[in-house]
């Protein structure tokens, strides 16, 4: 409530957390001792023949049971289906029924069960998840594998999920977070597998036959991981795995590198007029891909930035010290090709230009001055000391290895990591803010209502702040998504 | 804020514990949950210290990190109309640091304060200054702005490796809660007890404004927001249920920083709030250095609260919200709260009737009809007073609020008329006991469950006897609660209809 941090928006901040080594406090106290000799148990690996790799990690706390199937592959890799195929198939590979049993009588099986089996695919993974109690691991599993390999498909339930996803898509104007992030989205990375947002069109064009094919394209035991974590045996893992992924066949191929983007957006200022209270921003640019070589630099512009909550500076300037902003954050989040760099925040209409103003002012003000060694220092201490809540339990270990491997990090990305940030000086981070960012380049998507519009519209006219750069366009929802 | 399902997640530990005592669970799963629930009870410590503070540690798991959370015992139902809302934007104030965290000038400050709250006094909260009002307003906080240090303390937490630090506030109680590493242990005992015994006030006036846009955010422009606080007013009639935690925007204007300090005097005393702590933990040498600082707090007097009940219903009630917007549907009946035994079978008659993809309403609504994209239920607002059962439905185009209402009520006509067949009421149980077993193996999840137990039932093992009487749940009880609850009388119907 007090905070809203940064979450779903930047994935990539999820692996780059980490390191080897732990703060010593300045006291004489135990406690600081007994974090600085933490251990985490490493996972068991291994490999089966084809290829498929198990991480496994022994949880006896609760009698239960837990496994995700992490496979590369999503909509990156299938330009060519209806928007939205994808990750269809990936939501019908569990609720379309799978193996020996219907959508129904799966249903009903696992609420027996208590268990729980869920399947998904995005743009550049897929997963596949359960969670049992011990006992009934043995009835669960088998489960599983059927819908990861003997997925039915049912045509009921695609067309419930048909209507399910259309009425989300009728909703989507109503949500002023919705709308921005969709319309962003699209003028940053136009219509590349990026930036696809699905239409009425993409839903009712999606087959049956679709989905079974892009199943067969992307369920592969080929470089995929399976986690498993909780109360039981290796032995036993080994013995259900080989039984149901045992002849999973292999394809021999791994997927080409994904598609480029092909984009260049058109800076400017995007008003989406839609009669909310307040008005919604998200403004940036395309931004870097994965593991740049300055990533220890960006991981701390970031935080000094707008993704650490109240210790940001965009937080501390907008919200704390102006009262313009419940919610803002911001920063570089690293992508697949190119990610995003954005800043995010929502403002009551009349003062919508002040807040774009004054976060597009932190920005410069750490392009022109370098942040303070002691401001450097508290983020370094930030990312050292909470480090440890990468290897909280068994499965956040295990789960952040198999993400780590899947996206291909290096081995020794952990080991290293710490000693690279330690290196960071307020320089480098400077540098981030000069060269990974460009107001000059920014599109600036702004939804609210006609008070916003007219706020907006005059103060532009009149100031010759850095939207003084820009003309002021407006759109409607729809006209913001391409192929409207 | 929301707190929805409260009693569930307070619930929770036990349920995990104790699945075995359910009938499908095998006989070695009955004794291992048995034996973990004897384990657990036995490492829970509980502490009264001087003050009247309650501390509850709970030493687990493998990793030197724990949760900590501070639970105070107010919230909205607490409040009156013109100052609703005080005890959510307290909670934002209490992280504006101390008299010593936060400033570079505290004896400066206070005068500064001081000064901001007379010109306050004199202008209704601040809202009608004069332009000489206005001038010294406006000097007073450019001095300020030097003084103060932003964020000093969520700072100061940052660099220890904080995560999850957060705060709530719900109808009943205000949580202040964070993860940390074990070597930040006395720190945050250090924090915590610093900002009970001498918090500051400042920046109080910005503050209001990040509030005013928090609620617009969450209610004015979220249809399920405004829809939810319409249903609360007409569904209570006199409780204090009726108001939004959040506070209705005339009375947040209305706050000043010298009418918060008043409230923190009379709700903030120790007998109103518990410590809980869960992790790696060492407790007899932990709970020295609880005691060193918590212990500091004075005893101050007991909250005594005058609450009005609400009456019986007579008669249903609906409301409806014409807006641009699609249509959604929330019926709410009226139910009695924890302990009166009818609340664990009204808990696992919701299950059954909505709680998974094969229960009759997702089965009619969603699936067989398609009147529906999606259903859900829930209890609530909160959990010290009776409360309500509620089912909420989004509808699906071209289909109306109307035939929603219609399909759910033939699906409750039925239930009513057959019960729950045993299977049902197996599963039902099952998966409460397994959805929690999942959502507790979190440490900031159990530190809470136990604080809000704590303060509301008198014992963290409140739990321990709701789950008792939730594993005994019968189809007989099941029968009875439907009779009983699931009547037109007693329910409020709220409705989004879209505006032409």
């Amino acid at each position: 409530m007090i905070q809203k941090l940064v979450q779903a928006s930047v994935a990539a901040l999820l692996f780059s957390v980490s390191g080897c080594a732990w703060l010593v406090g300045d006291k004489e106290d135990p406690r600081v001792a007994e974090v600085a000799s933490f251990k985490p148990v490493q996972p068991e690996r291994w490999t089966l023949k084809n290829g498929l790799t198990v991480l496994y990690l022994k949880d006896d706390e609760l009698p239960i049971v837990t496994g995700k199937l992490l496979i590369r592959g999503g909509s990156l890799w299938a330009p060519d289906v209806p928007t939205g195929s994808v990750s269809a198939m990936g939501d019908q590979m569990r609720q379309g029924g799978a193996g020996k049993l219907s959508a129904d009588a799966l249903d009903l099986e696992l609420e027996k069960l208590a268990a729980t089996v869920s399947s998904s695919m995005s743009t550049e993974f897929g997963a596949v998840a359960f969670s049992s109690l011990s006992s009934d691991v043995d009835r669960v599993f088998p489960l599983f594998a059927d819908v990861v390999l003997r997925p039915r498909f049912e045509a009921d339930r695609l067309m419930l999920w048909k209507g399910q996803s259309l009425e989300s898509i009728r909703r989507r104007k109503e949500d002023p977070s919705t709308v921005v992030s969709v319309a962003f989205l699209q003028l940053v990375y136009g219509n590349t597998p990026y930036g696809r947002v699905a239409l009425e069109g993409d839903v009712a064009a999606i087959s049956r036959d679709r989905l079974v094919a892009l199943h067969e394209k992307f369920i592969r035991p080929d470089g995929a991981i399976l986690v498993v974590t909780g109360r039981i045996d290796r032995q036993h893992v080994e013995k259900l795995v080989e039984q149901q992924f045992g002849s999973w066949r292999a394809r021999g191929s791994s997927l080409p590198p994904p598609p480029p983007v092909n984009f260049q957006p058109t800076p400017g200022v995007y008003f989406i007029s839609l009669p909310f209270s307040q008005a919604t921003v998200q403004l940036g640019q395309l931004g870097v891909p994965r593991l740049t070589p300055d990533y220890p630099e960006i991981d701390i512009f970031n935080e000094v930035f707008g993704s650490s909550g109240f210790g940001s500076r965009l937080m501390e300037r907008v919200r704390t010290e102006l009262g313009l902003s419940y919610g803002i954050y911001g920063g570089i989040s690293p992508g697949v090709v190119k990610g995003m760099n954005y800043v995010f925040l929502q403002t009551k209409a009349q003062s919508v230009y002040p807040a774009i103003d004054e976060a597009i002012g932190v920005l410069q003000g750490l392009q022109q001055v370098p942040p303070t060694e002691g401001e450097i220092q508290e983020k370094k201490a930030a990312i050292r000391n909470s480090f440890v809540f990468n290897f909280d339990t068994p499965a956040d270990v295990a789960g952040r290895q198999a993400r780590l491997e899947l996206l291909k990090y290096p081995a020794d990305y952990d080991q290293t990591y710490l000693p690279k940030i330690e290196a960071v000086s307020p320089q480098g981070v400077q540098q981030v803010a000069q060269t990974r960012w460009d107001p000059s380049q920014f599109v600036v998507v702004v939804v609210g209502n006609e008070g916003a519009y007219e706020a907006l519209a005059a103060s532009m006219k009149e100031k010759t702040g850095p939207l003084g750069l820009f003309g002021l366009k407006k759109l409607g929802f729809e006209s913001a998504i391409v192929g409207h | 804020m929301q707190s929805r399902r409260v009693m569930r997640q307070i619930l929770g530990l036990v349920l995990m514990l104790s699945l075995g005592l359910l009938p499908q669970a095998s006989q070695a799963q009955s004794s291992d949950s048995t034996s973990a629930l004897a384990e657990m009870a036995s490492k829970v410590r509980t502490y009264t210290l001087k003050n009247g503070l309650r501390v509850i540690l709970y030493n687990r798991g493998e990793a030197p990190v724990f949760s900590g959370a501070v639970v105070v015992r107010v919230g909205g139902s607490d409040e009156v109309v013109g100052e609703t809302g005080i005890s959510h934007i307290f909670e934002h104030m209490a992280f504006k640091g101390s008299d010593t965290v936060g400033t570079k000038d505290y004896g400066r400050e206070r005068k500064l304060l001081a000064r901001l709250e007379e010109l306050a006094a004199e202008s209704s909260a601040a809202q009608s200054l004069s332009p000489e009002q206005q001038k010294e307003w406006d000097e007073i906080h450019k001095e300020l702005r030097s003084i103060w240090i932003s964020d000093d303390f969520t700072r100061r937490y940052e660099k220890q490796g904080a995560t999850g630090q957060n705060a709530t506030t719900d109808k009943e109680y205000t949580k202040y809660f964070v993860n940390l590493p074990r070597s930040a242990f006395e720190f945050w005992c250090e924090m915590e007890s610093d900002r009970l015994l001498n918090p500051v006030m400042r920046q109080f006036y910005q503050e209001r404004d990040v509030v005013l846009e928090e609620r617009r955010m969450r209610f004015e422009d979220d249809p399920g927001g405004r829809l939810y606080e319409l249903l609360l007013g007409v569904a209570y009639q006199r409780h204090p249920y009726r108001a939004p935690v959040i506070g209705y925007e005339h009375d947040i204007r209305s706050l000043t920083a010298t009418r918060l300090e008043e409230f923190r005097k009379r709700y903030y005393v120790p007998s109103n709030m518990v410590v809980s702590v869960v992790g790696k933990l060492n407790p007899d040498e932990d709970m020295k250095v609880i005691e060193e600082y918590f212990g500091r707090l004075p005893k101050g007097a007991p909250v005594a609260r005058d609450i009005d009940a609400e009456g019986l219903q007579e008669g249903e009630r609906r409301i409806q919200l014409t807006m641009a917007a699609s249509p959604e549907v929330i019926v709410a009946y009226r139910k009695p709260n924890y302990p009166d035994p009818d609340d664990a079978p009204i808990s696992v008659m919701a299950e059954i009737l909505a709680g998974s993809k094969i229960s009759p309403l997702y089965t009619e609504l969603v699936k067989r009809k398609q009147v529906a994209a999606s259903i859900g239920n829930d209890e609530g607002p909160g959990i010290a007073y009776p409360n309500l059962l509620m089912f909420s439905a989004t509808v699906k185009a071209p289909h109306t609020t109307e035939q929603v209402i219609n399909a759910f009520d033939s699906v409750i006509s039925r239930f009513r008329r057959t019960g729950a067949t045993q299977e049902q009421l197996d599963v039902a149980k099952r998966s409460i006991g397994m959805t929690y077993l999942a959502h507790l193996q979190s440490n900031q999840s159990l530190a809470l469950d136990f604080a809000s137990s704590e303060l509301v039932f008198g014992s963290w093992k409140a739990s321990v006897d709701w789950y008792d009487a939730m594993s005994k749940v019968s189809i007989a009880d099941i029968r009875q609660v439907a009779d009983k609850y699931l009547v037109p009388e007693s329910r409020t119907i709220a409705t989004i209809e879209r505006k032409k």
